[in-house]
Formats: C-alpha cells, structure tokens, sequence
C-alpha cells in the first residue's frame, strides 16, 4: 500500500486554501439537513446561492418549511460584528399595504439630539426571508430588489450599505394570484435561482409528524455554527481557488445562444445570467468537494439559474424542460471534450 | 388546416396517378370500356383502401400475405367462373367473359394498390416499391419503342404515321409526362422530407432488375395484341384454312411496314401456338388443300413459316427474283450447292419439325433482321470468331481447319421476315440500301463456311461433347413408329461391314438409299394422312423438299444423329459462274435436313433424289444476275462495317457488380482490420503514452473496454453521472472519472501517477466482467467497432 500513500487524493488536500469555505457549507449543510426534512436539494441550492453571493426565490405554498429553513440558516450564522446591531435573521411578510420604507427603515426625529436619526428597517439582516414577496405594491418590490442589486438602501438621499453577508430568501404563492403583482422577469433577474418546493417525500413527511407527535423537536444546537466572517471569507477563497475551464464557459455561452434561437423562447437569456452562473457553479463544485467545475454542475445548475430569465413563447408552460432540452447538446459537447 | 388540406390534395394526386395508369395499361391489355373503367376505379378505390389499411392494426407483413393470398383467391374464383358451364349458359359467354375480365381488372389492382400505398404510409421506404411499379406500368406500354424502332408501338405511331407527322416529339415528351408523373407520385406519398435512402434504393432496384431480368429473352418477346381488327393474325392451328393463304398471300403482298411487323408479331404469337397444336395444324392445315402457305414460303414473303406445311400440290408460281447476294471472297461449296439458311425447325411435335419458341436452340437462326452489329449467340461460332492460332479449342468449338470466313451482302428483292445467310454464320450486320427503288433492305453476314471435301467428313463424330442432355434428346426426339428402325437397320444392311460402326457412314448411307430410292415430286397425295412424313417414306417414296427433309432427319435422329431441318434457299454453286454476285429466285427456296457433327457444327445432308418428276429449272440469266449484284454493290457510302461486337450494357453491368462483389470480402477485410487496429492502438496507448496525456487515453481505454461489455455513456449523461450509475459495478470507475475529469477541466498540471491509473484502468474493468463468461468476453475482445460508440 506504499503507491496509495504517495498518491494525491483526489478531493482538496490537507490545508488546502479551500478547506475553509468546504468546512463552511458542510456545517451549514449539517444543521439545515437536521432542521427541515426531505428539502436536501433546496438547501443545497440555498447554500450554493450564499455562497455565490445570489438570492433565492422560492416558490411553494403555505407551511412547506421556508420560514424554518430561513430562520435555521440565519441562526447558524454566529454574529462575529456584534456592535453593528444586524441581527443575523428577519422576516418581513409582504403585503399590499406595506411601504418602501417598512422594509428599509425610516429618519426619525431625536428629541435628546434634535437630528434624525436613521432607524434601520428589518431588511438590515445577513438573512432576510421575503415572504409573499408578490403580494406587495410594486414601488416596494423594487426598494427590495434596489436593496438585493446594490446592497444598499437609500432613505433621504443617505444611502446605507448593507451587510456584506447579505443574502434574500423570497418567496410567492404559485397559485392564489388574485391581487398581486407579479415580478416582472426584469425583477426575477435578481434572484440566482428560482426553486420550485414540491411536497416533500413521503418518509420525510412521516419524519416531521413524528417529531412533534413525541415532542421530539430537532435540536441543531449541538452541532456547530459558522461565523459571519467565515462565509465571507469562504466565498473570497472559493472564487479565488475553484476552477472554470475554457470548456465550461464555451458550453454556457452554447446553451445560452441555443435557449435563444429556440422557437419556444420569446425571450432568451441575458449575458449577465451567464456571469452569474459561474460562482454558482463553482459553489456546486465546491460542494461535491471539488476545486473544478464539471459538465455535471452545468447540467445540475442550469435550469434553476435559467429557467426564471425567459419569456416563453405562448402555449409553453415548462421553462425547465425548454431549458434542460436547449443545454443538451451543449453539456454533451462538454463532457466529450474531457477526452479531446 | 390548410397543410392538411394540402395533405389530402396529395394524397388525392397519387391515387389519380395509380388509377390514370391503371387505366392506361388496361386499354392495352383488355381494350373493354368495363374493364378500363373496372381498373380506373381500383386505381382509387385501392388509393382509399391504402389509406385506412395503414391506419389499421394490420402488420405490415400480414398485409402483403393476406394480399398476396386474397389475389390468388381472386384469380381462381374467376378461373372457376369462366370454365363453369352454368355461367356461361346463364350470362352468354361474352358477357361472362367481359365480366370476369371486368372483375379481374377491379380486384386485383385493387388489393395491390391498396398494399402498395398502405406499406408506403408505414415506411416511407416502400415508395420506391410504388414508384417502381408506376414505372413498369407505364414503361410496358411503350416497350415495343425498344431498341430504337421509331414505328413502334403501332397504336400510337401509326396514326402519326398516318398523318404526317414525326413521332420523336411525341416520344419525348411521353417520356417527360412520365417522368412528372413518377415524381408526382412520389411527392404525393408523404409531406414529410424524402430521404436520399430513397433514391438509393430506387437506384438499387432499377439495377437489380437490369441486372436479373434476361433482356435477350424480353426481346424476343412482343406485347400481345388482342385488337387484330384485320384478321391477318389467324393462328396457324386455326383449322379452317378457308382462304387463308390467299389472304395472308395478299397482306404479304402489301409489303409495307405494318404488314412486315404485324406479321412478326404474329409469329412469336404463333410460335407456342403450333407448338401446342401441331398435331393438329400438320394434319388439317393439308387438308385444307389451300397450299397458300407453302406458296408464301416459297415466295420468301413477309408472311412467317414457323412451320413446313405439307400439302398435296406445291403451288409453281412465275420464277421471280427474291435477293442478290455478294461474295467478298470466293468459295466453292464442297458439296456443289450453296445452302442459305433462313430458319431451323428441330422441335419435334409428334407429327413434324417446328421452331422451337423456348430460345434455347438453334439460336444460330436470327429473329429479326440486325440493327447493329450482331453477333450469333452460339458457343462454338462465338468462340470461332474471337479464334486465335495460339488459343487451344475448347471441347466442343469448331475445327478451325475445316472453315474459312467468308462475309457476304445480300440485298434482299423480295421482303423477309428474318434474315438468312450461308451455313454458320457468326455475325450480322446491317447495310444501308444500296437502292431503295430495287431492294427492300440489305444486311452483311459473315459465315464460316466449310472448306473441307464431303468424303473427309467421315472422321466427324455426331454432336457435341459440351451438350446437356436436354440438349440431346431434344436433337433426338424422332417418332416412335418402328418401321424407322426397321428401315434404316435395312439400309445400313447395304453398307459394308467395316463402315457399319462409323456414324457418319451410317448417315451418308441413308443418303445414298433415299436419293436412290424416292422420287421428287411437287404433287404428292400424303397430305391425307394423319402422318404425311410416314406415308411418304412408308408409301410410294414421291414428294418434295419437306418430306425429303423430314423423312431423312427422321431417319438420322433414329440413328443417333442429332439432326434437325432447316428452311432456305438452296442454289447450285454452277450458277454464280465465277462472278461474284449470285441471284436467289424464289423457286430456290428448299427445305433440307441437317446433322450435327463435333467440330463441324451443323452440316447440311441434302437428299437430292435421282428421279424427278418435274422439269428441270431455267438457267438464270447471268446478265441479270450481273446487273442486280452490281446495283446491290453500289454503296459507295456504306461505313465500314461495324465489326465490334455489340457492347451489351447488361453484360458490363453484371461483370461491375460480380467484381463489386468479389471485392467486397476485401473490402470487408480490411475496414475489419481497421477497425481493429484502432481499437488495438486505443486500448495499448496507456502503456506508451506520455504522462500529460495519460489521464485522457487511460480513461479512453476504459471507456473502449467497458463499451465491449455495452456499458455506454448514454447521450446527455454527464461523465459523473455515468460513473455514479455504474459505481456499484465497477467502484474503481468513479475514482478513475474524477481523475480524469480533474485533468481535463481542473486547476492545471499535477503530477499524475502512471501506476495508479493502470491499476485503476485494470481493476474497472476486471470489477466489469466479473460476472462475464468466458464465450462472452471472447466476444467482447471480438467486437470491432465497440470503440465506435465511446464518445
């Protein structure tokens, strides 16, 4: 066995420079797997979006376990800036009569120092859960997503950054649309991946009764934490040491230019998607436990990251399948050139 | 809505063309308005059909067998109806037989359209079925303008002919309206794109059929004709003989086109037909009395003798002349006589010789009169022609010693049905007129005529080694009455012993008694009889040429001698004097009979009978026969004659596609080898390659290796998801896919360890064909093109 000791291992060596960010996800994995159930991929997507420093936007209905997951990963965050007063987590639920400046805070006048003094809304959070967030007028849909573009809001003239760490989960009501107003796809750019929560299945399902019937809540305590500093560190080490071959891009930009000239596309997909994809895919690749992204990451990613930015043609109802059916080629092309 | 509209108007175009074309092949066949509309309405009623059947849950083999078995159903039940007393009784016989024609015409395209264009909807394939079909439906009419003859088909030139004008336009745009037709129709079968597989399929077939179909055969075939208004078509069995000859004499007598073809066509026609009832015709054609026939034979008339008639009394008409022929070179016959043979009679019917219509012998004896450059299609002549001294003859060729090619013109006076020239002929060719005023058409022959005395004859053995059996007893068949055997054991009494074993002494011994012993004579009273060639040679031995001829290949055939008769002009040598040009008149038509002998081939054994009771024939004037031979000699612009043999297209075909098909096994052989020596190199290029490449070709060769066992990568699964799908078959494969995925889209160079890949390499695919047997991994090592697939 003296050959397997010389050998490299192929997964990051010992003190890699990406031993940190893998730690990272893996902790953060560990205790959002504990807390909701049977949601694997989603919080693999949420996490890959953290890392990727993109929002999520989650579509499902009511008590599918969002504000759970939410609220796990913003409890999961330790709060290593403990002057700056942002909490890790909050919930704003969007409603028709909500205003710009319920979400991003508002001047108030200090009758001690006879000066405004500005108070924070609850979108000063690393994590931020969004709910409904169709419900609300458009003009805070878009204080909202001023807020996700920038990082950074803007109250009388004043702009205030926000958190590095910073990260949106949204959600809307696939059905039950009377009275709101929808994103617009413009909007939608905004948000890294669009994930459809389907119920969940059925052994996971059992598993969540169970815990309440025996009052046996999931406790997450006892595993550990991350601190904010670490994500943001994490995310400057993942994009610095992860991997994009000339392949990888090639094979976007084909899948991009093939969504587009596809009859069913009113409206293909922009260049800007495409840039946004690459520090989703080297989280994916970074989750797999690898320092290089693959065509399995490209066809793993490419319908959650796409599939939301385009305009469908009337009559097709499956931007997923429109999506997956247009990549094809291009991951094919991708996987035989390993071998070129 | 409006591409389904489109959609059915196609649709609706190919069953117009099936039912246009069925149309037009019924008013050749069956020229009965009931039985064209009959195939106009299967044309699109099977059209319909086809549409419904390809929707059905029918197979597509079930339907060609059920069709195949409903057509044959249809083909007895009508069979049944026409020989059936009631129906006929009950409907009148003809309107059962246009009924039953009517019916024929209605189901059986019927059923065959609707399979056609069934199987066409199901596989696109088939539309190489229909279109050839359409094809030959449509080709057929027009076969008759084969080879070039512009006054052919009758039905559509004639009435151009007729009135003034030039066919050719007519023809060629026959042939584009076909053209768009086929390509209509292969438009019509599908919306969908047509593939090349198509075109090359059509090419296929139209090449297997020229390949496979005899076109010689298909020659001598001429389409049938059953609208014979004139009635100058009556079969020769037909026994009422009422003024037939007269008839016939007179329509030969018109000489024109028409006549000359119909005539030919009636031949083949009649052909098959004396053949059947040849028994029949001998006896009662004589009865008649008529004797026009005979006349016309001796006329060399237009009209065709597919049989020697016997009659009472051989009509002597006026001494004219019937063809000049030239002799480019100078020959004397041995025997005194120059023997031009026109046709050969060797089938035996029971009561005479007739032609045989098969086409397998006497092919010495052409059909038609050459268009081109032809040769004769026998064996030993062909191989005289292309002779060489240094070449060794084969068994059964001619003895080169005995023969000299002489090549003859002749000019013919008289119209004939086929052409004629000295015995053995090897070549035709066709000569331009030299006077179209005096001659109605002239041709070259070259013969090997014998040069050999008649008394060397005798070491000649009879037939020819190279013959099958059918061969000789078709040259054999001779009556089965034993008064020949006891005839010709008397004669060969006459004949010294030490000459009685030599077959050719036997032969010539039977020549010498007849000539002794029968009388010739132009009136003879055997006709009578059921049996005119026995009540000759049994009775008071008087007749002429046809009795002559027969009676001694009788005789020569019970011997052993393969024997048959021939039909020609036969002059006395004395007559040409030295000139070269010799007169044929038409009382030197004859009949004579002929023997077969190894290396001789067909020599003639004449029986000239001492006595005659008949006065002997005028002298030809020689100041006319120098006349005529000079007006058949002036053709100074006559090309020279073409003396290629003909290059049959067919021929060079067969040959490309018998060396395509040589080759082939090569071929095979070395896209064999090929393919096997890249799947070698694939598989031994981690043992030799360089380190950078070691990662690519090492999981190449395992790819190779596990897609010998049909372990594929399918399309769209990504490198890791295949390794994942086989990870609990072959573990070592995942760790060997991230390596290699590493070092094709990872971080750069890193040291790659050349042990650990093979080792990894090796234990894939031993985990692989764990379970395998051991035929099994043998044919996983065979597969030559496994590596094919691995992309």
């Amino acid at each position: 066995m003296e050959t397997m000791e010389s050998i490299e291992t192929p997964a990051i060596a010992a003190r890699h420079p990406l031993d940190i960010p893998a730690g990272v996800i893996r902790r953060l994995q560990a205790r959002l797997k504990r807390s909701v159930k049977g949601r694997d991929e989603v919080i693999d997507l949420i996490l890959i979006a953290l890392m990727a420093d993109g929002h999520v936007l989650l579509e499902d209905y009511p008590g599918s376990g969002k504000t759970t997951l939410a609220k796990t990963l913003g409890e999961s965050i330790i709060d290593d800036v403990e002057e700056d007063e942002i909490p890790s987590f909050r919930r704003i639920q969007f409603t028709p009569d909500l205003l710009p400046s319920d979400i991003t805070g508002v001047s108030v006048f200090d009758v001690d120092s006879a000066s405004f003094h500005f108070r924070r809304g609850p979108i000063f959070a690393y994590v931020v859960l969004g709910d409904e967030i169709n419900r609300t007028s458009p003009k805070v849909q878009s204080a909202m997503l001023e807020a996700m573009a920038e990082k950074q809001v803007t109250v009388d003239n004043v702009s205030y950054p926000l958190n590095d760490l910073f990260f949106v989960i949204a959600t809307q009501n696939p059905l039950d649309l009377a009275g709101t107003f929808p994103l617009p796809v413009a909007q939608l750019d905004r948000f890294l991946f669009k994930v459809r929560m389907d119920y969940i299945a059925r052994e996971a399902e059992i598993d969540v009764v169970n815990n309440r019937i025996l009052g046996n809540p999931v406790r997450e305590e006892d595993l550990p934490k991350v601190r904010r500093g670490e994500i943001v560190d994490a995310r400057r080490a993942m994009e610095e040491h992860v991997k994009v071959n000339a392949h990888v891009s090639t094979c976007l930009v084909d899948i991009a230019r093939s969504i587009r000239a596809n009859p069913k596309v009113m409206q293909g997909i922009s260049t800007r998607s495409l840039v946004l994809m690459v520090p989703a895919l080297k989280a994916a690749a970074l989750m797999r436990g690898r320092d290089y992204v693959t065509d399995d990451d490209v066809k793993w990613l490419a319908p959650y990251v796409f599939s939301h930015r385009l305009s469908l043609a009337p009559g097709v109802v499956e931007p997923h399948a429109v999506v997956k059916e247009c990549s094809k080629e291009a991951v094919e092309a991708l996987s035989r050139a390993t071998l070129k | 809505m409006l591409s389904k509209l489109k959609h059915v108007l196609w649709v609706f175009s190919g069953a117009l063309i099936w039912s246009a074309s069925l149309g037009v092949l019924c008013s050749q066949r069956s020229p009965m308005a009931l039985s064209i509309l009959a195939a106009v309405t299967a044309g699109l009623v099977g059209a319909a059909s086809g549409f419904f059947l390809a929707r059905s849950r029918l197979r597509l083999a079930g339907l060609w067998l059920g069709a195949a078995a409903l057509i044959a159903l249809v083909c007895a039940l009508i069979s049944f109806a026409r020989n059936t007393t009631l129906f006929s009784v009950v409907l009148g016989p003809s309107l059962l037989f246009s009924l039953s024609e009517a019916c024929g015409w209605l189901l059986v395209p019927w059923i065959l359209v609707a399979v056609l264009r069934a199987s066409t909807q199901r596989q696109s394939a088939f539309v190489v079925l229909e279109v050839g079909a359409v094809g030959l439906v449509l080709s057929s009419i027009f076969a008759g303008h084969r080879d070039g003859f512009i006054n052919r088909p009758f039905f559509l030139v004639d009435p151009l002919f007729g009135a003034g004008w030039d066919p050719t336009p007519v023809f060629l745009g026959l042939g584009a309206l076909v053209g768009v037709v086929l390509i209509g129709l292969m438009a019509s079968l599908s919306a969908q794109r047509r593939s090349f597989l198509d075109l090359f399929l059509l090419m296929v077939l139209i090449f297997g059929c020229f390949l496979f179909v005899p076109v010689a055969r298909l020659k001598d075939f001429q389409g049938k004709q059953l609208h014979g208004g004139t009635g100058d078509l009556k079969l020769p069995g037909d026994g009422t003989g009422e003024g037939q000859g007269g008839q016939g004499g007179s329509q030969g007598q018109q000489g024109g086109s028409q006549g000359g073809s119909q005539g030919q066509q009636g031949g083949s026609q009649g052909g098959g037909q004396g053949q059947q009832g040849g028994a029949q015709s001998g006896g009662q054609g004589g009865q008649g009395g008529q004797g026009g026939e005979q006349q016309q034979g001796q006329d060399g008339q237009s009209q065709q003798t597919d049989e020697l008639k016997f009659s009472d009394r051989q009509e002597q008409e006026k001494d004219s002349p019937v063809a000049v022929v030239i002799f480019r070179d100078d020959y004397e016959p041995p025997g005194g006589v120059y023997y031009f043979r026109q046709d050969a009679f060797s089938v035996y019917n029971g009561t005479k010789l007739v032609r045989d219509a098969s086409g397998k012998f006497d092919r010495d004896a052409l059909n038609d009169f050459p268009t081109r450059a032809t040769p004769v299609d026998v064996p030993e002549l062909r191989d005289f022609r292309f002779f060489s001294e240094t070449d060794k003859p084969r068994v059964g060729s001619l003895d080169p010693t005995a023969f000299k090619q002489l090549e003859t013109t002749v000019a013919l006076i008289a119209e004939h049905s086929r052409p004629f020239g000295l015995n053995n002929p090897v070549s035709f060719a066709p000569r331009s007129n030299p006077d179209p005023s005096k001659f109605q058409r002239a041709y070259s022959v070259t013969s090997m005529v014998v040069t050999k005395p008649y008394k060397e004859i005798l070491q000649y053995q009879p037939g020819n080694p190279s013959w099958d059996q059918e061969t000789w007893d078709h040259y054999l068949a001779a009556p089965r009455d034993p008064r020949y055997a006891k005839l010709a054991e008397e004669i060969l009494q006459t004949l010294p012993e030490e000459y009685r074993d030599i077959p050719m002494a036997r032969v010539i011994a039977i020549k010498l008694w007849m000539e002794k012993n029968c009388i010739y004579s132009l009136t003879t009273k055997h006709n009578a009889s059921d049996t005119p060639v026995e009540s000759f040679l049994f009775g008071d031995r008087t007749g002429y040429c046809v009795f002559l001829g027969h009676s001694a290949a009788y005789l020569y055939r019970t011997l052993g001698i393969p024997a048959r008769v021939c039909h020609g002009y036969a002059v006395e040598a004395a007559q040409r004097g030295g000139g070269s040009s010799l007169l044929i008149r038409s009382k030197n038509a004859h009949e004579w009979a002929e023997v077969y002998l190894d290396g001789l081939g067909w020599t003639d054994m004449d029986i000239s009978p001492e006595r005659t009771l008949e006065k002997p024939q005028e002298q030809v004037d020689q100041s006319l026969q120098q006349m005529m031979g000079e007006l058949a000699r002036k053709d100074p612009e006559d090309p020279p004659p073409d003396d290629k043999p003909r290059q049959d297209l067919q021929e060079i075909l067969r040959k490309l596609a018998l060396a395509l098909l040589k080759a082939f096994p090569w071929c095979f052989l070395a896209v064999l080898a090929g393919l096997y020596g890249i799947k070698i190199y694939r598989r031994t290029r981690p043992y030799f390659a360089p380190d950078a490449r070691l990662p690519v070709v090492v999981y190449r060769a395992t790819l190779d290796k596990l897609a010998d066992r049909g372990l594929l990568r399918t399309k769209g699964e990504t490198r890791g998801e295949f390794a994942r799908r086989l990870s609990s078959l072959c573990p070592s494969f995942a760790e060997l896919t991230e390596r290699h995925l590493e070092h094709a889209l990872g971080p750069g160079a890193r040291p790659s360890n050349r042990q650990r890949y093979l080792q990894l390499m090796q234990e894939t695919t031993r985990q692989a064909e764990r379970h395998a047997s051991f035929g099994r991994k043998l044919l996983f090592i065979l597969n030559p093109i496994s590596w094919w697939w691995v992309k």
